[in-house]
């Protein structure tokens, strides 16, 4: 990159020589010669010019060089495997594995546990049996420029296996050139394709449970609220919680708030923390209803309720009655000071 | 004698006031004359018209033509509008939801819909939930509840499948229309693009002229995904820099509450300022934070994409800048190495 600059400055070097040497032909044409000759050196000069300026610009080369830093070379698909298993079969699935390179890039594949991440995202390891039921081929590939290979999973669950989820990680880890040869601190990547398997069919009852479900005060003046709220998947099964918060004024219609969805694994609980912005008119007692969708139109439900109070407003509208108050008692006075005022 | 008299004398004045009944009767009505139908005659045609005739029996068939239906049997007079087929779309690429808007077919606002949902061409049916996942059970709800001319996702599905959507209306009994026409579309496959701008790392050689550190190097991190809940990069390092039997330490800081640098070792920050695992700008709120990586699996957050993605999140980068210091006195002369793992998973 660095001789690349050099090489530009040289050239924007000699094209100020060569300007320099068109205004010493101008100003020997200006003194000798006359006529035509001297407008078309002028506009060739001219327009060589703008054309050199726009293309050694710093701006375009800056922007140049920042395309070419963050360019991705692997894409992996599918990179979550969301399925439903039976005892006793076997199951197929291709993962496509895309080298964006132009050169070949030499990948490994690696199967391991799954980590899910806890509550607050730290992952902790989860030893699952789905690891030794899965066989993959390749392994080991070399996938040439541009170009995609298929890793073929197979699937074989045994006849009699408990039911309920069941978790495992295929880590595919690109081999970089310079990561072979690296004399420093040499960077390594890996893309896990989470595979999160149920084996057995749902019921169609799904049992989980709202842990936790507060807000951060009960009294508001303003927006934004803080949410939190926990729930517990205490099923063999995991599933999609969908949750949605409904704010409901005694008077009024009640709105309705959709929060992120996120997938809970069996006897594991997920956290939520959410900014509620709030209407302008917030005021009053609100039931705030938390419900949360685990499937099949199923929803378990909580309620709290929060307390709108805006102190500004309500400061105004006691001062106002207070001055209105102090103007009615003390009418007699004013009635004489006008008096005076107007009849002296 | 005298009882037979008195029985005579009571049917002769109370047999007039008694009903005839000649038909079929309810609590309170009677049905004086009936008789049944022969049914309508089918099809009369002629070059430009075809005239249906009604179907009189319940069980007689349905007679079609390319834009009306003849109902058996029964006057529909009452019934509501039909909606054009649902706008049905995956303007995300999602993989595990489609967008729908339903039209209201000029119904009232009080008339109520019905969403069926198939991934084998109606040959099973299943219907779209008030929480907008699929069941079993049909749900009939208002325009504005379907989410109005914003539509809404049905979520819950699989990935790339094909899924077919039609809707059906009514405003209160006996005015349901027919089914609309079908809308398909497919879902996505959940995809993961990484990259880095480099895969090593070569630090200034530490000495008294730059006091022993160097706070010029980093990696770039590259990632794009649909995957809904977004990803996380996570960051370690296999071992302390090593020269031989010397060590250079992580710095000492964790990842959950990184530091202003102070002291010698190997550390790094991130500029993602919404980053999970603790505070969210705990790394660049009042000034680059510092921490060491850890050693164990998968590693700390570095980098992530917390928020929902219903649009696929393109070339995201994140930088992450390393600092190693060294001690002018302790740390002894060579060459230190170690490797740095950045491991990106969905989120889930």
């Amino acid at each position: 990159m660095l001789e690349k600059c050099g090489f530009e400055q040289n050239v924007i070097r000699g094209y100020q020589v060569f300007l320099r040497n068109r205004q010493r032909e101008l100003m020997y044409f200006s003194k000798h010669v006359f006529g035509n000759i001297l407008l078309i050196r002028l506009l060739v000069a001219l327009a060589l010019s703008v054309i050199l300026f726009a293309y050694f610009n710093p701006k375009s080369i800056s922007a140049a060089r920042e395309g070419t830093l963050t360019k991705p070379f692997i894409r992996v698909s599918p990179v979550i495997l969301n399925i439903t298993l039976s005892p006793g079969k076997s199951y197929e699935y291709d993962l496509k594995v895309d080298n964006l390179l132009s050169s070949p890039l030499p990948v490994r594949a690696v199967l391991d546990n799954f980590e899910p991440t806890d509550e607050d995202n730290s992952a902790q390891t989860q030893i699952s049996p789905l690891v030794s039921w899965i066989t993959y081929d390749p392994k080991d590939m070399i996938i040439p420029a541009k170009t995609q290979k298929i890793i073929h999973l197979k699937v074989n669950i045994p006849s009699r296996v408990p039911v309920g989820g069941y978790y495992a990680t295929l880590y595919l880890e690109p081999v970089l050139p310079s990561q072979r040869t690296a004399q420093t601190t040499s960077i390594h990547t890996r893309i896990g394709v989470i595979m999160l398997a149920n084996i057995g069919v749902p019921g169609l009852t799904r049992q989980a449970e709202i842990i936790q479900f507060s807000f951060d005060k009960w009294l508001y003046e303003k927006g934004p609220v803080k949410l939190t709220f926990r729930t517990k998947n205490l099923s063999l099964y995991h599933f999609s919680a969908k949750p949605f918060v409904i704010l409901k004024p005694l008077f009024g219609p009640a709105r309705k708030l959709e929060i992120e969805e996120k997938i809970i694994l069996p006897g594991k609980s997920r956290n939520w923390t959410k900014d509620l912005e709030l209407p302008d008119y917030w005021h009053g007692l609100y039931k705030a209803t938390l419900a949360v969708s685990v499937g099949n139109g199923q929803q378990i439900i909580r309620s709290t309720y929060i307390f709108g109070l805006p102190f500004n407003k309500l400061a105004i509208f006691i001062g106002l009655i207070v001055l209105f108050l102090f103007v009615i008692r003390r009418r007699k006075n004013w009635k004489k000071f006008f008096r005076t005022l107007f009849h002296p | 004698m005298m009882v037979i008299q008195l029985l005579l004398t009571f049917v002769l004045i109370v047999t007039p006031f008694f009903p005839v009944l000649a038909g079929p009767t309810s609590t309170t009505y009677e049905l004086k004359e009936y008789g049944f139908g022969s049914g309508g005659t089918e099809g009369t045609n002629s070059t430009n018209y075809s005239l249906f005739g009604i179907g009189g029996e319940i069980d007689a068939d349905k007679l079609n033509s390319t834009s009306y239906t003849s109902e058996n049997g029964l006057t529909y007079t009452l019934q509501v509008n039909t909606p054009a087929a649902p706008t049905f779309t995956n303007p995300g690429t999602n993989y595990d939801r489609l967008k729908y808007v339903i039209d209201n077919g000029g119904n009232p606002t009080d008339a109520q819909f019905l969403l069926a949902i198939s991934k084998d061409n109606f040959v099973s049916t299943q219907f779209v939930q008030t929480d907008n996942t699929v069941g079993t059970g049909q749900v009939w709800q208002t325009y504005a509840q379907w989410g109005g001319a914003s539509g809404a996702y049905v979520t819950g599905l699989l990935e790339n499948t094909s899924y077919s959507l039609k809707v059906k209306a009514r405003q209160g009994n006996y005015t349901e229309s027919p089914y609309s026409a079908v809308a398909s579309v497919s879902t996505s496959v959940p995809s993961l693009t990484f990259g880095i701008d480099s895969a090593a790392v070569t630090f200034t050689n530490l000495g008294p002229g730059n006091s022993y550190t160097d706070t010029t190097k980093s990696t770039v991190l590259t990632t794009s995904t649909n995957a809904y809940n977004g990803y996380i990069i996570y960051g370690r390092d296999t071992a302390v820099l090593t020269s031989g039997a010397n060590t250079i330490v992580n710095f000492a800081s964790p990842n959950s509450a990184p530091t202003v640098w102070s002291g010698i070792g190997f550390g790094y920050t991130t500029d993602d300022n919404n980053l999970s695992g603790g505070t969210a700008d705990r790394f660049t709120n009042g000034g680059a934070k510092y921490a060491g990586f850890g050693t164990s699996t998968p590693g700390d957050p570095v980098a992530d994409h917390t928020a929902t993605i219903l649009t696929p999140v393109s070339n995201e980068v994140f930088n992450i800048t390393y600092r190693v210091t060294a001690d002018s006195v302790t740390t002894l002369p060579g060459t230190y190495t170690t490797t740095v793992v950045y491991v990106v998973v969905p989120t889930y």
